[in-house]
Parts: structure tokens; sequence; C-alpha cells
């Protein structure tokens, strides 16, 4: 048995046809006036790539190429070359149905406990300066874009506040933040009821919300879960977690088209938006209990936004909100979409649902 | 094309008579089943390693891509080494990361983040291509990249002087604060701004052709396989040729997709529905769009080989708009479909198109030209991972 193989010295392109001899742990080459042989432990193989021709490499930088695969596993055999446990593997299909298997698991237990659990971990970490100045920089473009001054008297902000601190004061300060808790005042037509969380702990109240509320009890209920918002640090999760979706997929897909990759990371995001609701309505319905208060407010209060945002739909039926998506995620006027989509990709979960939690807390 | 006449003087050379040799098509022998295989193991290995196996599966594909592309018989080969390229992954990763720092603190280390960037790129640029060349090869010869840092610099130090000037003009406007709020600017300000900002995209607009040009001027002028020197002959112009139809096409388009709203939805208040208009509008978009990127690629392409030579023999690209566009598209589509499994597939397919579209047009027999290549005694054997030697991946 003898293996064809072309042999190139590394010094010039010169092909020279060579025979391949099957002899123990040596390589001998031979062919027209040219003849050599070195033990098999001072040359490389390269491992199998497919069909790809198999390279004999020498030390001095000579390489011998071949390309009858049969042949060479059969010369293998001869001298002694074991090949590595990597090449089973990436010829195996089984190997690679446990692969994709693998990389299915991988990215399930990523995505519903890995990422969340290292969003947790990083914004826990994340510096107060850091913290600050991304509140800054939102409050700056919202007050820039969509918000107005409030037009609620002073006393009626004064007694609002008071309520507030009076309902956060305890819990808040030594679990959370050292700096104290702020409620800010502004109005907004254009985004109607609503109240947001800033990263750093403010929250901001609309004028719109304070108006729809038959009283301040529901008021608290909403800032109640603004709390729970700020508690958890939950915009800085989203941040996070949008970060590392997009990244992944970049990596994943990437290469191939960002457009594509992008697509994705936003249905994906939408899940995690509504994991974080829930756990601040939670939080909200043990704050209204332990201040003697009924999470019904909050229950109450999330029907009544609920109308509102439904009619706000019929008015102009193009509501958008040119904020930047990213900080400003707890947008309360929003309508459950359901019309529009699917309840999987809404950011809030079905309001419905929500509210049947709330009373079933309370 | 028998050669039976004879010599009519005796001074004319006997080798003008031979046959032209025949060109020597590249060849693409991989297989999407096989790739397949190779790169969901190296991906599961790279889950398993948390990232760091990826240089290793990096290496391999490159490798899988080279040994199954021949031309005249023979493979390429890469000889990349994995720690290297993880090394410049670590050192992308925090430049990235320190860039990105830059951006967030304030404008003016924004700025310098970005002065830093211009400052580096050729540099980095230059060092990309040269790992790259230094470790392929062919035939046991290795190509080499002969750019010096100067060349890098003088290519392309212009155009980042272009964006610098770009973001001063930007940097003034704002008034040295973060505020992206038109309303918040000075009025006069924010007229300049707009103003200054629609002439300098233009003129970016404009330069692109160009800068296309120089960087593969760059890339392939300064290459060489073995001791023969590659060389690029492309002028600007053809560049702006094809970029100027393309852009031309693209207001077509436009044009064409707002005449598709407007009817759209002057038919949708006749039916009261408005959802329709998309459903005609996003096929066609991303079909026109699609359709003109291909354009692109396959006329850039053919452009650029059929541009480049080594030594004395020509390359041959014959990339057609049409096989182009349909690879690309069902690609796309079956990655789509398949999450992502798709992509060996879709990418050894891409490269068998592209191999089997380029040929070696040799001046002389092509046998002799090769067996008389000479390697580059500097770079064999130089196996020495130095400082700077790294691929960043561009």
């Amino acid at each position: 048995m003898s293996l064809q193989a072309d042999y190139y010295d590394g010094k010039s392109a010169r092909r020279i046809p060579v025979v391949l001899a099957p002899l123990a742990d040596t390589v001998v080459l031979s062919g027209e006036g040219f003849e050599r042989s070195v033990p098999l432990s001072q040359v490389r193989i390269s491992e199998r790539l497919g069909s790809a021709p198999r390279l004999i490499s020498f030390a001095d930088g000579a390489h011998a190429e071949v390309r009858d695969h049969a042949g060479f596993e059969l010369w293998l055999a001869a001298v002694g070359h074991r090949e590595r446990p990597v090449d089973l593997l990436q010829r195996s299909w089984i190997a690679a149905g446990l692969s994709m298997l693998l990389v299915a698991i991988a990215v399930f237990v990523g995505y519903l406990w890995g990422l969340p659990l290292m969003a947790e971990k990083i914004s826990a970490h994340m510096p107060d300066i850091v913290v600050q100045r991304m509140s800054d920089h939102v409050l700056d473009l919202l007050d820039g874009h969509v918000f107005k001054d409030s037009e609620l008297p002073a006393d009626r902000q004064q007694k609002i506040s008071e309520a507030f601190a009076a309902l956060a004061g305890e819990q808040y300060g030594e679990q959370y933040v050292d700096r104290p808790v702020e409620l800010l005042f502004r109005a907004s037509p254009r985004l109607g009821a609503n109240a947001l969380a800033l990263p750093d702990g403010r929250i901001v109240l609309l004028d719109e919300l304070v108006n729809l509320a038959d009283n301040d009890e529901q008021i608290l209920a909403v800032l109640g879960h603004e709390l729970g918002h700020v508690r958890y640090r939950h915009n800085l999760h989203a941040l996070v977690q949008g970060a590392a979706i997009s990244a992944v997929l970049a990596w994943w897909i990437g290469d191939f088209s960002s457009v594509i990759a992008a697509a994705p990371a936003a249905v994906m995001q939408a899940r995690y938006s509504q994991a974080l609701e829930s756990e601040a309505d939670a939080f909200a319905a043990s704050l209204l209990k332990s201040h003697g208060l009924s999470p019904e407010l909050l229950a109450q209060m999330l029907e009544k936004l609920q109308a509102s945002a439904n009619e706000r739909k019929v008015e102009h039926a193009e509501v958008s909100v040119p904020a930047p998506k990213v900080d400003d995620k707890d947008q309360r006027q929003k309508p459950d979409d359901n019309d529009y989509w699917t309840p999987y990709l809404s950011t809030h979960p079905a309001t419905q649902e929500r509210i049947r939690a709330l009373r079933e807390a309370g | 094309m028998e050669s039976e006449t004879l010599p009519t003087s005796l001074s004319e050379p006997v080798i003008a008579l031979a046959p032209p040799p025949a060109p020597e098509r590249f060849r693409f022998t991989g297989d999407g089943g096989e790739y397949f295989r190779i790169w969901i193991v190296n991906i599961a290995l790279t889950i398993l390693t948390l990232g760091i196996y990826s240089a290793w599966a990096k290496v391999r594909r490159l490798q899988y891509f080279y040994r199954h592309t021949e031309v005249a018989g023979s493979s390429f080969d890469y000889h990349g080494k994995p720690l290297a390229i993880l090394y410049g992954r670590i050192v992308a990763l925090a430049m990235l990361l320190i860039y990105q720092a830059c951006n967030h603190i304030s404008m003016v280390t924004a700025f310098i983040g970005l002065i830093v960037l211009c400052a580096v790129l050729p540099w980095l640029l230059r060092n990309s291509f040269r790992f790259r060349m230094r470790y392929s090869s062919y035939r046991g010869l290795r190509f080499s990249f002969r750019a010096s840092n100067a060349d890098a610099y003088a290519t392309f130090l212009p155009f980042g002087l272009f964006a610098l000037i770009f973001l001063g003009l930007g940097a003034w406007a704002f008034n040295g604060e973060i505020a992206r709020d038109p309303d918040a600017m000075d009025k006069s300000k924010a007229i300049a701004f707009a103003a200054g900002a629609g002439f300098i995209s233009l003129i970016y607009a404009l330069l692109i052709p160009l800068l296309y040009q120089r960087l593969k001027q760059f890339q392939h002028g300064k290459a060489w396989f073995g001791q023969t020197p590659f060389s690029f002959s492309a002028t600007p112009r053809p560049f702006y040729a094809i970029y100027g139809r393309a852009a031309l096409a693209m207001v077509g388009i436009v044009v064409l997709i707002f005449a598709l709203m407007i009817g759209g939805s002057m038919l949708g208040k006749a039916m009261g529905q408005s959802v329709g208009v998309f459903v005609l509008i996003v096929p066609v978009y991303l079909l026109a769009f699609a359709a003109l990127a291909a354009y692109v690629a396959a006329r850039l392409g053919n452009l650029v080989w059929n541009s480049t030579m080594l030594g004395e023999h020509r390359l041959e690209s014959t990339l057609a708009v049409k096989p182009l566009m349909w690879i690309q598209i069902s690609n796309l589509l079956l990655v789509l479909v398949t999450v992502g499994f798709y992509l060996p597939w879709a990418m050894v397919r891409l490269a068998r198109y592209r191999a089997e579209n380029l040929s070696l047009v040799p001046a002389a027999p092509l046998e002799d030209f090769l067996a008389s290549s000479e390697g580059d005694v500097g770079a064999v054997g130089e196996e020495t991972m130095d400082m700077f030697d790294f691929d960043i991946g561009l």
C-alpha cells in the first residue's frame, strides 16, 4: 500500500509528487530524486476538517498535502498516529445533536435565570455616580421633550409629598439608597396619566395621574408600585439585560446580519419587563398592607389607567413617545396594546391579570 | 489554436507562439453539513469554556474555509495561533469598554476617545491585515503584508481628520454639554449645526467610494505572495460609478415606497384599515434593499479582483448580481427561520459561489512561476507572537 501526496519544501511553491510509506513511527516520503524520512514525533498532522486535504507539517516549514482520505486513514493506522478527541466530536452527528441540545439548554437557562441574576448583581454594584448621571440624563431629556411644569397648587404637592414620605420612609432609606426619597411633580399632556421611577430613586408624578385618581390613597398605591421599581433597581436591570441580550445576539448571528440581531432583542426584553412589573406590584401590595391600606387601591388605579389609556388611544390613533426607550420603560399610560400586539409583546402583563393578582393579595 | 505557424523571423521569441496558459479556476470544496458539525461542536465548547474557546473555534473556521479553497490543484492554509487571537480579542474588548466609558462620562471625554480611536485605527488596520496575511499560505509559501505604519497613516488619517471636523462642529453647536435636545439649543447655532451637519454628511457620503478604493489599494497593493508582490490598479472613478448607480436606485426605491404609502393610505382610508399598507411596503423595501446590496457586492467584488494582479498574473472575478442576490436573500430567510442554525450552510454557499467565480489568469505557465517562487525568508519561522501581533477581526 502506498499513499500519494504533494510535497512542498516551504522555500518555493514547487509541487513534488511523493509517495508515503506505511512504516511504524516514521514518516517516509519518496519522489523523483527526492527522499525524506522523519520520526513521527517530529511532524504535526493536521486535524481532520471535513474533506479538506490533510497536512503533514515538518519543523522546517515544509509540508505534504494528502487528498486521499481513505488511504490516509490506513496510513495513519500503520504509522500509529492517534487523532485528538475533538476530531471525533467534529465528525459525529450525535455530537452535533448533543451540542445543539447544549446550546438550546444554555440559551434557555441563561435567558430564564442567568441573565436576570447577572443583571441583579451588576445593577446592585453599579457605582452611585453612574446611577446618578444616568438619572440626571434621563430627567433632562424628559424635561426637554415631554414634561411640562406641574400646575398643582403648592399645598396639594406638599400634602402628597408628605403622604409619600410616610409611605416610603421606614421601608426605604435603610434598604436601598442613602439619599432621601424625592418626589418630583411634572405635567405631560403627551404622556397622560403616569408616574415613573428614575434609577437613582427619584419618582416623577404627573398631574394627569393626580387628576385621574379619586383619592390620595390611590395615588399612593401607584407610588408604592414605583417604589417597588426603585427598591429592586428595575431600571438598571432592564438596562443591563438589554445590553447583554444584544451582545449575545450579536455574537450568535451578528456577523451575519446586525439587523436580524436587533429585532429579537426587543421581543426578548419585553418578557423581562413583565416580570419586573409583577414584582413591583407585589412590593406595592405588601407596602400598602403594612400601612393599613388595601392593594385593592392599586387594582382600582390600574382599571382607571387602562380606561383612560383606551380613551386616549381612540382620540389620537398614534400615540408615540419619542423619549428614550431605555429608561422610561415604565409608561403606565400605554394601553395594553392587545389589539396592536400580542400580549406576549406588551411591556405590562395583561392588566386584567395584574388586577386579579392584586385583589388576591388583598 | 493549433500552433502550426512557424517563426517568421528568428528574432521573434519562440515563447510568444505558445498558446496562452488556461485560466486556473478557484474551487471551494466545503460542504454545509460537514461544516455544521464542526461549527456546532465548537460553539458548544465555547459555551462550556465561557467564551475562551472561541479563539480556537475561529482558527478552525478559517482553516476550514482556507483548506477547502483550492486553485491549480493546491489549497490555501491558515496558521493563526489561537492564543494570539484570544489576546487580540481581549485588547479589542478592553478598547471598546474604555471607548464606551469615555462616551458616557462627558462630551469632552467622548471627543478625546474619538480622537484616540481615529489615531490608532490605521495602526490597528495595518496590524490586522499583516496578521491575516502572514498566517495565510499557499503551497507552503506564506503571504505577507508589507505596509509601514507611515503608509497606513498617510492613507487613512485624512478621513479621520474629516470625522473630527464633523464632531468638533457638533461639540461647538452643543456648547460642550450633553444635550441631545434641539429645543434647548441656541436657535442660530441650531441652524448652523443643521446646515453644517447636512453639508458634512453629504461630503462624507461622497467620500465613501474613495475611502473604499483607498482601503482596497492599501490591502491588495501592499500584499505579497512569497517574494512576488500583488498590485492594485483600480482608480476611484469606477468605485464612484458603482456607488452612484446604487444611490440613484435607492432614491428610486424611496420614491416608489412613498408612492406605495400614499396609494396605500388612500386605499386604507377607503377600507378603514391601515395595516394593509405595511404588508406591502415591508417586503418591497427588503427585496429592493437586498437587490441593491447584492448589486454593490457583486460589482465591487469584480472590480476589486479584476484590478488585482499577482506579479504578471491577473485575477478574474465573474460575480453576477442575480445569483448572488438569490444566495443572499435565501440565506437570510433560512437563517431567520432556523434561528441561526442554517448559518454554516449559508457561509458555505456564499464561499462556494465566490470561489467558483474567481480565477487566476497566468501570463506564463503557472507551474514555472510557482516552481521559481521563493518564500520570504524573514517571515518563515517567525512564529513568535510579538506584543502587537494580533488580529482584531476587522
